[in-house]
């Protein structure tokens, strides 16, 4: 048990994965009506757009507020394989991803020049210009948007009742989760926090800061392309108005209300947004001047998000005690 | 330690966050104390904009005229409010709270056609009725239509068909332009209008221009419908930005005698207020005039005038729809637990679908048993008005 | 050939407007060094405060005048309790350059939503009239568009007056390029910043005023014109005052001629592409001799 428990304490990525999946796995059997198991699937939902958000800005420092664009044009590409070329589900989802994981390489080519709001800048036009594509587009619907789309399947099952969906789009939630933790504990991770404090010395040491760049948008694009083919196929309809630059907000509050630079602040942003949005669902204009005011807020008082001021006091006082240890170990040597 | 809070506040976060979301009120419409078990109703439309200011209001008002007169079948109403802000998702996430949280009777609205079209399919899977005040777009009901989904407007292709033997036969133009915005509303409309020009009167408009909402500057399409020398424009959009493009037609030189043609938005105090004299004389389609003489009709306005000033043809159907369902639901035998919920709902359609002759202020609807459009498009004329200089509409063409 | 020339026209019109807008985002950066996403509220808020002033009954140009003044104090009070308390911040968010994103678009909400609460969603119109259409080839120029000319370019004189002669133009000039060096120097950093910040906020509510005699007033009236601004900025070179209205007037001809060829509704497209395009390749915009080293 002692082994067990110790064993956790070191292996943190291991240890919250596992109370995640135990979480996801309860928390319909508490609150079993649809309406809440639905709330469930959007949180999915939310955590992978959350963690492709994490894996640009928060570890690589590009700052994205085009994530709206590649969740549209994700969730277009997944719609339009299935419905308008008749494929299943799968090879639809990797026709998504593909497609959207190639617009993150287009979208990281400005990265290449730009940083900081320009970025921001250029990455919200690209965004905008998806949609008035897509929004005039016949083979998208128009603004009508494409109706009865498939619903999700798996070896030709499909998912009829909200908790299958549910299961089937945690799932990808959890993977996603464990794919990022992965991801930054390699040593490949390590370049993207190395070309987020100092690019220069970066380059110096022989990262390829560029690639990294580029990868780390195709990375986040193929988290939302993955994102957008769920929802795609789990609501059954989509149309242009859902994705306009005032969700971009909500992604942006996500990972730093959580905590730019760790995955599982990234979570805790989407799990929170999400909730708070549907807490507060009566009050529209109040919920999004609050909204508001949690960012300014947080610029001032909270810029580690949740995650990170908790880990920030954690380390402090490990050096805290570490510190009073020596000056014991110190006195009691004289 | 640390860790352990961390775990703590995750699961804390989802937990207590899902159990609170029912506890925290939804906007409700109250009236006096007493009576128990209150019969829930939901309302989800787009309440982000003047259209939607105004049914809001005026659907506020009219629950709150019924439950002071005592509610239906002694039971006081329980309304509940979302707004979908015409997104999809929002109009998603809002019918599923009604349906499993709140455990609604109905459900009015939502007033987007692409809300609509994103929510129809699961009034089906859970039964439960949804009844619209607009959402006029064809397709619902031609393509997507159910037992459950009633709309209490007049779509798309009557007005588009109205206005379309209206300019032909009447203003017996030969050269029409047509300028639409790409969103629902006056892509619907601008479709049925060509489908009929074509079908009928085997014409084409002679050319065709498109803006987007939000859009501010229409020149650009206004040069191309100037040379093209039409004899009637055609306007299908949203009211603010076709006062925009309406008054910058006077700019670019097009002439005030070319008459400009559209559909219920020009009847918006958005449309004539931005637009001032360039409005005047518009031609347009609609269900509802605050200056009609009938009596009905100026009761209406005379009890609303508060709390809609400008009234328009949106008012009107969200008042008309509201006491529809009333109406309906006066005398049945609901319920009213969660165990005769599916019941209640089922019994509530098929109260509706033997609405027959019901008349309101826009119209007489009527319903029938199955789920095409022939039994589920409640009204299915509009008639054509003409924009005056004090900004009322007067009768042209009654509807037949 | 005609019809270009009537295009060209719509153009410079519309171009102007957005270089009005894009003349405040400009001053904002030059002087505190940062993009302000809330530009567009600021912009909003003087058409709304110079509508309730016009509507009951002040004079236009008292309107606008107050209208500007309403809405340089509250900027400068938005800069002074919010702004600055970040800006001095040490740290913030370890990824450089988030920290005004974030804020900028956390005003931007908080702003619009309260337009919203109090003047509902109806689109306002001030309905003010300018006198007679001029005729202009087969187009006639509604005044306003003139005036909206002549102030812009009155506007950029005097800016490019007061940074070349005036004592406070080169104190700001001063701290846009090193806030340290320019205190220790005796400049009162402080106030140079709120000052730049209220010139800022007081040239976009002109631009709101005079935009909504030509489209309207509305909680979200900005949402289209703001990201139309900053292509602007930046084709002309952020900070640099004459290329903001330059760009402007660029962007709007170009999205013009550029929308009637592929498709009016593909029209904002255009002006992302050049900001886009500009933005790698020229990064301090089409009219800069310099390169600036990015934030």
């Amino acid at each position: 048990m002692e082994k067990t428990f110790k064993y956790f304490k070191a292996h943190k990525d291991f240890s919250l994965t596992v109370l995640m999946v135990v979480i996801i796995s309860i928390m319909p059997l508490i609150l079993s009506n649809d309406y809440f198991i639905h709330i469930g699937c959007m949180i999915g939902i939310n955590i992978l757009l959350a963690l492709g958000m994490h894996l640009v800005t928060g570890l690589a420092g590009q700052i994205n507020m085009g994530q709206y664009g590649f969740y549209c044009i994700g969730a277009y590409s997944g719609a339009v394989l299935t419905t308008g070329l008749g494929l299943p589900f799968w090879p639809g989802l990797l026709g998504a991803i593909v497609i959207t994981a190639c617009f993150g390489l287009l979208i990281g080519i400005p990265s290449l020049k730009v940083e900081g709001p320009y970025l921001a800048l250029c990455t919200i036009g690209f965004a905008e210009s998806a949609r008035l594509i897509i929004n005039s587009a016949g083979w998208a619907g128009k603004a009508n948007g494409i109706m009865r789309i498939p619903k999700l399947s798996i070896f030709g099952m499909e998912m009829r009742s909200k908790l299958q969906c549910y299961i089937f789009i945690m799932c990808f939630a959890v993977i996603g989760v464990i794919l990022v933790n992965n991801l930054m504990r390699s040593n490949y991770g390590r370049r993207y926090t190395a070309i987020k404090d100092d690019p220069l010395a970066a380059s110096v040491i022989g990262i390829n800061v560029r690639n990294v760049k580029l990868m780390a948008f195709v990375l986040c694009a193929a988290f939302a392309g993955v994102a957008g083919c769920l929802y795609a196929n789990y609501s059954g309809y989509i149309q242009p108005t859902t994705f306009i630059q005032a969700l971009q907000t909500n992604f942006l509050l996500m990972i730093v209300l959580g905590g730019l630079g760790s995955s599982w602040g990234a979570v805790l942003g989407a799990v929170m947004i999400t909730v708070i949005y549907e807490y507060t669902r009566s009050y529209v204009q109040y919920q999004k001047i609050a909204f508001g005011i949690i960012m300014i807020l947080i610029v001032l008082f909270l810029q580690r998000g949740i995650v990170g001021t908790v880990a920030h006091y954690r380390q402090l006082r490990m050096i805290r005690e570490q510190h009073k240890m020596e000056s014991q170990s110190g006195q009691e040597g004289r | 330690m640390y860790k352990k809070v961390l775990a703590g506040m995750l699961s804390a976060a989802m937990l207590f966050g899902m159990a609170g979301v029912g506890g925290l009120g939804a906007r409700e419409v109250y009236a006096q104390e007493g009576n128990t078990d209150p019969y829930k109703i939901g309302v989800f439309l787009r309440f982000s904009d003047e259209a939607g200011t105004k049914m809001q209001a005026t659907i506020d008002k009219a629950f709150e005229d019924i439950n002071e007169a005592g509610g239906i079948n002694g039971h006081e109403l329980k309304i509940i409010e979302y707004d979908t802000e015409g997104d999809s998702t929002k109009a998603i996430d809002a019918f599923n709270r009604l349906i499993s949280e709140d455990e609604v009777l109905l459900a009015i609205g939502p007033t987007t056609s692409s809300c609509a079209l994103a929510v129809i399919d699961m009034a089906k899977d859970y039964g439960i009725s949804l009844i619209t005040p607009q959402a006029t777009n064809t397709d619902i009901t031609a393509k997507y239509g159910n037992e459950w989904f009633f709309r209490n407007s007049v779509a798309d292709i009557y007005h588009s068909y109205t206005l379309c033997d209206y300019v032909v036969n009447d203003m017996k133009a030969e050269k029409i332009a047509i300028v639409h915005e790409t969103g629902t509303l006056g892509l619907g409309q601008y479709e049925n209008f060509v489908e009929r020009l074509k079908s009928e009167y085997d014409m084409e408009p002679v050319i065709e221009q498109e803006w987007n909402e939000g859009d501010v500057d229409f020149k650009t399409q206004l040069l191309a419908v100037k040379n093209a020398e039409p004899d009637v424009i055609i306007f299908a959009g949203h009211e603010a930005e076709l006062a925009i493009a309406v008054s910058q037609r006077l700019d670019v030189g097009i002439s005030k005698d070319v008459p400009i043609c559209g559909f219920s938005s020009m009847s918006s105090s958005d449309y004539y207020n931005v637009a001032g004299d360039a409005a005047v004389g518009s031609v347009f389609v609609t269900t509802f005039s605050p200056s009609d003489e009938r009596e009905d009709i100026q009761k209406f306005v005379e009890e609303y005038k508060d709390v809609v000033p400008a009234m328009d043809h949106n008012s009107a159907q969200a008042y008309d729809t509201v006491q529809l369902v009333a109406d309906v639901m006066d005398g049945l035998e609901i319920g009213n637990t969660s165990d005769t919920l599916e019941a209640d709902r089922t019994l509530i359609r098929d109260a509706l679908a033997e609405v027959k002759d019901w008349k309101g202020l826009t119209g007489v609807t009527t319903f029938g048993p199955g789920g095409g459009p022939e039994d589920r498009d409640g009204k299915t004329v509009a008639s054509v008005y003409q924009l005056q200089d004090d900004f009322t509409w007067t009768c042209l063409k009654e509807a037949e | 050939m005609a019809h270009v020339f009537d295009l060209l026209i719509v153009g410079i019109a519309v171009g102007a407007l957005y270089g009005l807008l894009a003349l405040s985002v400009s001053l904002i950066y030059a002087s505190l060094d940062i993009i302000h996403f809330a530009q567009g509220e600021i912009f909003t808020l003087g058409a709304f405060l110079g509508w309730i002033l016009y509507i009951n009954h002040v004079p236009f140009v008292l309107a606008v005048i107050l209208g500007m003044a309403g809405t340089c104090i509250f900027a400068v009070l938005i800069q002074k309790t919010i702004y600055n308390p970040i800006l001095k911040m040490s740290g913030g968010f370890s990824v450089r350059g988030l920290t005004f994103v974030v804020a900028g678009f956390g005003m931007s909400a908080i702003l619009q939503n309260a337009y919203w609460l109090i003047f509902n969603a109806a689109s306002k119109s001030y309905n003010a009239d300018f006198g007679e259409s001029i005729q202009l080839g087969t187009i006639s120029i509604q005044p306003i568009y003139l005036i909206i000319l002549v102030l812009a370019l009155l506007v950029m004189l005097a800016l490019h007056l007061m940074f070349k002669k005036t004592k406070i133009g080169l104190a700001m000039k001063a701290v846009s390029y090193n806030k340290d060096i320019s205190s220790l120097m005796g400049v009162e950093v402080n106030t140079v910043v709120s000052f730049a910040f209220g010139l800022a906020a007081a040239l976009s509510a002109l631009a709101g005023i005079l935009s909504a005699q030509i489209i309207f007033v509305r909680y979200n009236m900005c949402m289209i014109m703001l990201l139309k601004a900053f292509s602007a900025a930046v084709v002309g070179g952020l900070g640099n005052v004459y290329g903001a209205m330059i760009g402007g007037l660029l962007i709007g001809v170009v999205e013009t001629l550029g929308g009637s060829i592929i498709g009016t509704q593909y029209k904002d497209i255009v002006s992302f592409v050049i900001m886009i395009v500009v933005l790698m390749v020229k990064p301090g915009g089409l009219f800069s001799t310099k390169t600036k080293q990015k934030a």
